[in-house]
C-alpha cells in the first residue's frame, strides 16, 4: 500500500488481485446481492485509490480497506431502504421456497418437516441465518469469521469500541445459535434423495 | 442454563464467544475454563455456539467475473486521468508530469485500456448508454482531416445517392456483408438501458476504447451539434440504402491521399463543387491490378500465417472426403505416407482450393469469418474494428498473398510445417527403395537433414501432382529417377537424376507460380497421363453439388476491376 501511495500502478493491481475475492465475498453477504456486490467493491478499490495519500504507514491495510467497504455498504444499504421496488416476494426459486425466514421460523419452533435437507438448503439456510442478523451484526460477524479479524480491528474498521464488538459479536453469535439449532441434527442428504 | 438468571445468560454468552475468539485474557480464559470442566449445560451450550459457527463455511459466493481486475485497473486509470486533468490548473508543472505520469502508468496496468467510469460502476453514465446507437456509429459520421472533423450532412448523402455515387458499391458491400442480420438480433435503437449496459460491458477491450474515445469525442460537442449527429443518425437508420451510401463514401475519402481529401472537404465550398470533384476522383482512379477493389489490406505478422494454416488444417479435417474425392489420382499416394502427412497434404490441397474459390469471387465470406478466428487477438482486434465489407477485402487480400509464399519451400518448411524427430521416423519407414538409397548415401551427420529434405520433397512432388504443368515442379509422380549415384557409382541407365528445385535450390522456387494454378484460359496444358487427371470442380460439382455448396456455396459475383 505504501508503494500505492507512491502511484505505483503494478502495487495496486497487485492488491487488487489479493483482496477482490475477499472483499466481494463481504459486501455480498452484507448486501445480499454478487452482483451489486462487484459494483461495491470496485467502488471500494476506487476510493482507495483516491484516498491512497491519507493512508498511514502503521495502518493495517485490511482494515483500512473494509472500512471503506463498510461505508459503502451501510451507503447502499441506505439507498436501498429508500427506494420503494423492495423485493418483497422471496426468492422463489430457492430450496426453501417463496419466505425462506418463515421457514427458518418455523425450524426453530420446531415445526420443520422431517426430512434431510440437501447442501443448497443447507446453504440457503445459513445465508438467511445471516441476512437476519441487523447489518452492525452481520459485518462484526463477517469479518471475524471471514477475515480473521481481531475484536481491535473490527472495532476499528467498524468505529465502535472493542467491548462494544465483544457484545455486539456475542449477541449475533447467540441469534444465529438460536436460528441454526434446528438444522443441527438434520445434516446434509444427497441431491438426488429425499422429497417432500 | 437453568441455574443462570436471564440477564447474566447474555454475559455468559459474551465470555463462551470471546473464549472461542481467543479474545479473553488468561484470567478470564481459566475462569471459564474451569466453569466449562463443572457445567455440562454450559459445555453443551459452548458446542452448540461453535456447531452455528461452523456452519457458516457453507456460505459461497459466485465466482468473480472474470474480468474483475481489468476492469477495476481501467476504471482507476480514468479516474487518474480525471484527476490529471482537474488538477491541471491548479499545480504547478512538475506536479503536473507526475500526474500525467501516474494516469499512464494506471491505463499500462490497465493494458492500455482507458474506459468511462460510467461503463462499470453500479449508476451508468446516461449519456453513454443513452446514445449508445450513435456512439457506434459515430466513427463513420466524422470525416477526419487532419485534426478537423466533418460531420456528415444528410442532404449531401441524399444528393450522392441521387447522382448514383457509391450507391453500386453501397450495394456490393451489403450483398458481401458475412452476417445478415439474425431476425432475432435485437438492434441497439431498440435495447434496454440494462442490455446495452450489458452488451457494453460483454465487448472486447478494443471496442470499449473506441466507445470511450467516441463519448469523449460526442461529449465535447455543443449541444446543437449533438442533436444534429443524433438527427443524421436516426436518418440513416430509417434509410439503410443511405446508410450504405455514406459508409462507402467515407471509406473512400479515408483512402484518399491528404491533398485530395481536403480538396473535397474544404476547398469545395459548395455541395455542387464538391460533388464535381469526386466525380472527378472517382473517374482518375482504379484500384491497382491484381488486387481486389478495396481499401488497402492489412499486414499479417507471423502469427497470422500460421493461424491460416491452422484455419486450413481445420477446414480440411471436415471437407477431407470431399477434397480426396476431388483428387483421386493422389490415393495411391497416400499409402506411402505418415498420418501427419496425409493431414497436412490434405490441408495444402484445402488451402488451395479454396484460393481458387476466392480468386474466383466464389469464395462464402462465412470462411473468411471463420478464417478471422484463426488470426492472432491482435489481427482479430484490428478487424474488428472494420466493417464487415473491408474485413473481406482484406482476408481475400492476404489469402492471395499467402497463395505466393506457400510455394516455397523454405516457407513450408521452417515456417508452416514442423516435422519433429517421431514424425520423421515414422516416414522413414514409407521411403521407396530410391529414397533410402539417398539416404544411405547421406553422410552420418546430414541423415537428418536429408531426412527432412525427402520429407518436403515427398509432400511437394505429391501436391506438385495434382495439377502437372510444365515445368519441373509439375513431373508426374510414377516418373523413376530418384536415383542417387553413390560414390565412384554410376548413373542408372534410362534415368534422369530428380531435381526437386525447392530441395536443390529453394531460390528457384521463390517467385514461381504455384503449381495448381490453372492455365489460362483457352490454352490447355497437355496431361500425361489422362488416368491420374484430377477432376475440376465442373466435374465434381454435379456430383456433389450440395455438398460441396454448404461449405462453399458461390455468392453474387464480385465487381472486379
Amino acid at each position: 500500500m505504501l508503494k500505492v501511495r507512491d502511484d505505483d500502478a503494478a502495487a495496486f493491481e497487485e492488491l487488487v488481485l489479493r483482496y477482490q475475492e475477499r472483499l466481494v465475498m463481504v459486501l455480498g453477504h452484507l448486501i445480499g446481492n454478487h452482483d451489486q456486490a462487484e459494483d461495491l467493491a470496485q467502488d471500494v478499490f476506487l476510493r482507495v485509490y483516491r484516498a491512497r495519500k491519507r493512508y498511514e504507514p502503521g495502518a493495517k491495510f485490511s482494515t483500512w480497506l473494509f472500512t471503506i467497504a463498510h461505508n459503502v455498504a451501510a451507503n447502499a444499504l441506505r439507498k436501498r431502504s429508500r427506494r420503494p421496488e423492495v423485493n418483497l416476494v422471496g426468492r422463489e426459486s430457492g430450496p426453501l421456497g417463496a419466505n425462506p425466514l418463515s421457514a427458518l421460523l418455523q425450524a426453530s419452533s420446531g415445526q420443520m418437516p422431517a426430512r434431510q435437507l440437501d447442501k443448497a438448503e443447507m446453504r440457503d439456510v445459513v445465508r438467511m441465518a445471516v441476512g437476519a442478523l441487523n447489518e452492525r451484526q452481520r459485518m462484526a460477524v463477517l469479518l471475524s469469521k471471514f477475515e480473521g479479524m481481531s475484536y481491535a480491528d473490527i472495532a476499528e474498521t467498524m468505529k465502535l469500541t472493542p467491548q462494544a464488538i465483544k457484545s455486539l459479536l456475542s449477541r449475533a453469535r447467540g441469534n444465529l445459535r438460536e436460528v441454526l439449532e434446528p438444522y443441527f441434527q438434520y445434516g446434509e442428504r444427497p441431491a438426488e434423495g429425499g422429497s417432500l | 442454563m437453568p441455574n443462570e438468571p436471564a440477564g447474566n445468560e447474555g454475559l455468559i454468552d459474551e465470555q463462551l464467544v470471546a473464549y472461542l475468539d481467543g479474545e479473553l485474557d488468561a484470567e478470564g480464559s481459566r475462569r471459564i475454563e474451569e466453569r466449562l470442566s463443572r457445567e455440562p449445560a454450559l459445555r453443551a451450550r459452548l458446542q452448540r455456539l461453535e456447531r452455528a459457527w461452523g456452519m457458516l463455511d457453507r456460505l459461497e459466493t459466485p465466482p468473480l467475473a472474470t474480468q474483475f481486475a481489468q476492469s477495476t485497473m481501467e476504471m482507476v486509470a480514468v479516474a487518474a486521468r480525471e484527476d490529471a486533468e482537474k488538477s491541471q490548473g491548479a499545480i504547478p508543472r512538475l506536479g503536473r508530469r507526475r500526474w500525467a505520469a501516474v494516469a499512464a502508468s494506471f491505463a499500462a496496468a490497465a493494458l492500455a485500456g482507458v474506459l468511462t467510469v460510467g461503463l462499470l460502476l453500479p449508476d451508468p453514465n446516461k449519456e453513454l448508454l443513452r446514445d449508445l446507437p450513435v456512439l457506434m456509429n459515430l466513427e463513420d459520421y466524422c470525416y477526419k482531416d487532419g485534426t478537423d472533423c466533418y460531420w456528415a450532412d444528410h442532404e449531401f448523402l441524399k444528393r450522392l445517392q441521387e447522382q448514383g455515387l457509391f450507391v453500386k458499391d453501397a450495394g456490393q458491400a451489403a450483398a458481401d456483408s458475412p452476417d445478415p442480420p439474425d431476425e432475432e438480433d435485437e438492434p441497439i435503437d431498440r435495447m434496454t438501458r440494462a442490455r446495452r449496459k450489458k452488451l457494453v460491458q460483454g465487448m472486447p477491450l478494443e471496442e470499449k476504447i473506441r466507445l470511450a474515445n467516441a463519448l469523449t469525442q460526442f461529449q465535447a460537442l455543443p449541444a446543437e451539434e449533438k442533436e444534429q449527429v443524433r438527427k443524421l443518425h436516426e436518418q440513416l437508420e430509417a434509410d439503410p440504402g443511405l446508410r450504405g451510401v455514406s459508409q462507402c463514401y467515407h471509406r473512400w475519402l479515408a483512402a484518399l491521399p491528404a491533398h485530395e481529401r481536403t480538396g473535397v472537404l474544404k476547398t469545395a465550398e459548395t455541395s455542387e463543387q464538391r460533388i464535381g470533384k469526386i466525380e472527378e476522383l472517382l473517374a482518375g482512379k482504379a484500384p491497382p491490378s491484381g488486387e481486389f477493389a478495396g481499401p488497402k489490406p492489412m499486414v499479417p505478422n507471423f502469427e497470422d500465417w500460421i493461424g491460416m494454416m491452422h484455419w486450413a488444417r481445420v477446414y480440411a479435417s471436415r471437407n477431407k472426403e470431399h477434397i480426396l474425392q476431388m483428387h483421386p489420382e493422389l490415393q495411391h499416394h497416400f499409402a506411402g505416407m505418415t498420418e501427419t502427412m496425409k493431414e497436412r497434404v490434405v490441408a495444402f490441397l484445402t488451402f488451395l482450393h479454396l484460393q481458387k474459390l476466392n480468386q474466383d469471387g466464389k469464395l462464402n465470406p462465412k470462411v473468411l469469418d471463420e478464417l478471422r478466428g484463426h488470426l492472432s487477438k491482435k489481427t482479430q482486434a484490428q478487424l474488428a474494428s472494420k466493417s464487415a465489407p473491408e474485413r473481406i477485402l482484406i482476408l481475400r487480400n492476404w489469402l492471395l498473398a499467402a497463395r505466393k509464399r506457400i510455394a516455397g519451400r523454405q516457407f513450408l518448411e521452417s515456417v508452416l510445417v514442423q516435422v519433429d524427430d517421431r514424425e520423421l521416423a515414422l516416414f522413414e519407414r514409407k521411403l521407396t527403395p530410391q529414397e533410402r538409397d539417398q539416404l544411405r548415401y547421406a553422410p552420418p551427420e546430414k541423415k537428418t537433414e536429408k531426412l527432412r529434405g525427402l520429407y518436403f520433397a515427398r509432400m511437394i512432388k505429391v501436391i506438385g501432382s495434382v495439377a502437372p504443368r510444365s515445368g519441373s515442379m509439375g513431373r508426374p509422380p510414377d516418373e523413376a529417377p530418384v536415383v542417387r549415384p553413390g560414390p565412384g557409382g554410376k548413373r542408372p541407365f534410362g534415368h534422369r537424376p530428380y531435381r526437386d528445385p525447392g530441395f536443390h535450390n529453394p531460390q528457384k522456387l521463390r517467385g514461381q507460380p504455384f503449381p495448381l494454378d490453372h492455365p489460362p484460359e483457352g490454352k490447355r496444358v497437355p496431361q500425361p497421363f489422362e488416368q491420374g487427371r484430377p477432376k475440376t470442380d465442373e466435374e465434381v460439382r454435379p456430383e456433389f453439388g450440395r455438398e460441396l455448396h454448404r461449405d462453399f456455396p458461390p455468392p453474387r459475383e464480385p465487381k472486379r476491376p
